[in-house]
């Protein structure tokens, strides 16, 4: 393995100005042109960002001390190298950041720190060339121990070179087990396990606006950019988003939450965007806007849907997907839905209404039933010129307070119309109940 | 004698012009057969068109409007394409649209008020996703017809609008208008305007009554 240690030897300093620098102009006539990008509740400091912004370079980013990093970086080579390429990206993003920065190469991750908190420019692949590259690190950049450092300097061993000549078993016996545990781990003598860096598994941006946006339309914007951010990240984790809140924060009153749910996941940036966008039309803004935050959670793994190489590319072109969130969003999330039959001999709870049906139910065998069902069943009180069929005998329901007892029948009207009617079981009278129609 | 014109062409071949009795038959696609022969021999394609509005005027419920287009909907959700229906009367009672083959996984109602209804039938048929939306709108007017003609012609969709038949006599710019008229004999099928045919003046049995 070959390790990148990047040392960042003005990291508190180069963050905090990070967030006093004027914004470069978004867009030249949109009112929310000067926000700040903030971290959320300062969860996110300046190491864990750049951490997070490794992790696209490698699986393997680990966190050393306060100052510095590492990342795996032989895997990476076949995709960013060769290795004078990989660094050039390293630190241009890094410049871009806003980050001063050191890069060393070196086989073990210790050195690979080592050698670039002394500034030493080197890319080391062979594990042969780095006791050579190490021996005359001054032992303050060495990352020693604490306090070794100093009682090693009154001894006159300033050097890694001096401090590798002196026997170990007089090391360990003088400064405890910690300092030779060291040594090996920096010349790859001993492993070196290490915690990795795990990116967080959930989303949230926020910003906040310069001024009050009192307009829908102001927020657009911010909001554009933002759901760009989300939906690059999701594509980068393979993963959806199924529900996210955004919340609208105002001065003196609890933030406005909207919930945005989606039946399947997606991350189409535009889709989500537009869903954002009617939801936010349709809410009253009841104070100026200071500030938008956006926190996804719920983020399912994504499989985009497999196109079909000879759709008909008509209309729209929006899938049955988006559509389907484009209804719900804008007329409410329970009034599309989709029937699947339920084992009840009683009419009225022989069918339910789920959300979304994920494979075609079983069909089982029904007497006849009518095509439209009446919900709840209405007095008849039309002629009835004939009966077609019956009684069917429906008796059920008994034990949850559900009873019935009904005779059906399939009628004939006098204008034609077929209707499926019942009467209480036993019953001879003509008090006729409408429950569906042959339509 | 045969035209050569190609916008001449065109024209003819999507039925956009009236070429009287006994001109040649149009070689437009039908999108499948309706199930009813008579039918299928009086539209000028042999089935439902491709795309656009039908408009079904029935007098009352029950006379089997809905039996009508059944088969289509289990041959459109057999093909895995999603049916929409917008604010239905009723539920649909699944086990018998089981029974008639639709696919209930491919089938999907929308609930909703008459003006929501309206902009979700348009929305449903200019997205071009769905094989046929049905839709069951509260006295629509002509600009509100018109623009469901032209969402189904640009997302080339299919779209049932179920009416009253005291509409019959509103001009609508559906390109298909079927009338459901209650006989004692049974109920029959009148076809009140097609694109690029005559009316047959005859009307076609749709059920027969089991009492007459």
């Amino acid at each position: 393995m070959l390790w990148a240690g990047i040392v960042l030897p003005h990291l508190a300093l180069d963050g905090a100005l990070r967030h006093q620098l004027p914004p470069a102009p978004l867009s030249a006539d949109n009112p929310a042109a000067s926000l700040s990008t903030q971290p959320t509740g300062g969860s996110v400091g300046p190491l864990e960002l750049i951490a997070a912004w490794a992790y696209r370079y490698s699986s393997l980013v680990s966190l050393e001390d306060q100052d510095a990093l590492v990342l795996e970086v032989e895997a990476s080579l076949g995709l960013f190298g060769p290795w004078p390429r990989f660094r050039e990206s390293l630190t241009r993003d890094l410049r871009a950041l806003g980050f001063r920065h050191r890069i060393a190469l070196a086989p073990t991750p210790l050195a690979a720190c080592v050698l670039a908190g002394a500034g030493r420019n080197v890319a080391i692949t062979r594990d042969s060339a780095l006791a050579s590259a190490l021996s005359s690190v001054p032992l303050s950049a060495a990352r020693l121990p604490v306090g070794s450092c100093e009682s090693l300097a009154k001894m006159g061993v300033h050097t890694l070179r001096q401090l590798l000549a002196l026997p170990r078993a007089g090391l360990r016996r003088r400064f405890g087990p910690a300092l030779p545990h060291h040594l090996a781990r920096l010349y790859g003598e001993c492993p070196d396990p290490r915690q990795c860096y795990q990116p967080p598994d959930f989303f949230a941006a926020r910003l906040e606006f310069n001024h009050e946006l009192v307009h829908h339309t102001a927020l657009l914007f911010p909001l554009r950019r933002m759901i760009e951010d989300l939906s690059t990240w999701l594509s980068r984790r393979e993963e959806g988003v199924q529900r996210f809140e955004l919340q609208l924060e105002h001065a003196n009153r609890p933030a406005t939450t909207l919930t945005i749910g989606l039946l399947a996941p997606a991350r189409d940036a535009a889709q989500l965007f537009e869903l954002c966008r009617v939801k936010l039309e349709q809410t009253m803004l009841c104070a100026p806007v200071q500030g938008l935050s956006l926190l996804a959670r719920d983020l399912p793994p994504f499989n985009p849907a497999p196109g079909d190489l000879f759709a008909r590319a008509c209309g729209d072109g929006s899938s049955w997907e988006i559509l389907r969130e484009r209804l719900r969003a804008r007329l409410g999330e329970d009034v599309l839905f989709q029937l699947q039959p339920h084992a009840d001999a009683r009419p009225e709870r022989s069918l339910r209404a789920v959300p979304v049906l994920t494979r075609e139910p079983a069909s089982g065998a029904m007497p006849r039933r009518p095509t439209w069902l009446l919900a709840p069943p209405v007095p008849w009180r039309g002629t009835v010129k004939g009966i077609l069929a019956g009684p069917e005998r429906i008796e059920s329901g008994w034990w949850d307070e559900g009873d019935i007892r009904r005779d059906y029948y399939v009628i004939e009207t006098p204008q034609g119309q077929r209707a499926w009617v019942f009467r209480q079981a036993g019953s001879t009278a003509d008090h006729w109940m409408l429950h569906g129609w042959f339509a | 004698m045969k035209p050569t014109h190609p916008a001449l062409e065109s024209l003819l071949r999507e039925a956009r012009v009236w070429r009287g009795p006994g001109a040649a038959e149009s070689t437009g696609r039908a999108r499948c057969s309706t199930g009813l022969q008579a039918l299928d021999a009086a539209l000028p394609v042999p089935g439902w068109p491709e795309s656009g509005l039908v408009e079904v005027l029935t007098p009352a419920a029950g006379l089997g409007e809905l039996s009508l287009i059944l088969p289509a909907l289990a041959a459109i959700t057999t093909a895995e394409q999603p049916v929409l229906l917008v604010a239905p009367p009723h539920r649909p009672c699944v086990q018998a649209w089981q029974r008639a083959g639709v696919r209930l996984a491919q089938l999907h109602l929308l609930e909703t008020g008459a003006d929501s209804a309206c902009w979700a039938m348009e929305q449903a048929l200019r997205a071009g996703c769905c094989g046929a939306v049905l839709g069951w709108l509260t006295a629509p007017d002509d600009k509100t017809l018109r623009r469901l003609q032209v969402a189904a012609e640009h997302g080339r969709t299919l779209g049932f609008l179920f009416r009253g038949a005291s509409q019959a006599r509103q001009a609508s710019p559906a390109p298909l208008r079927l009338a459901v008229e209650a006989t004692p004999a049974g109920t029959l099928l009148r076809i009140l305007k097609c694109r690029g045919r005559n009316p047959p003046a005859q009307a076609i049995r749709l059920r027969a009554s089991l009492l007459h």
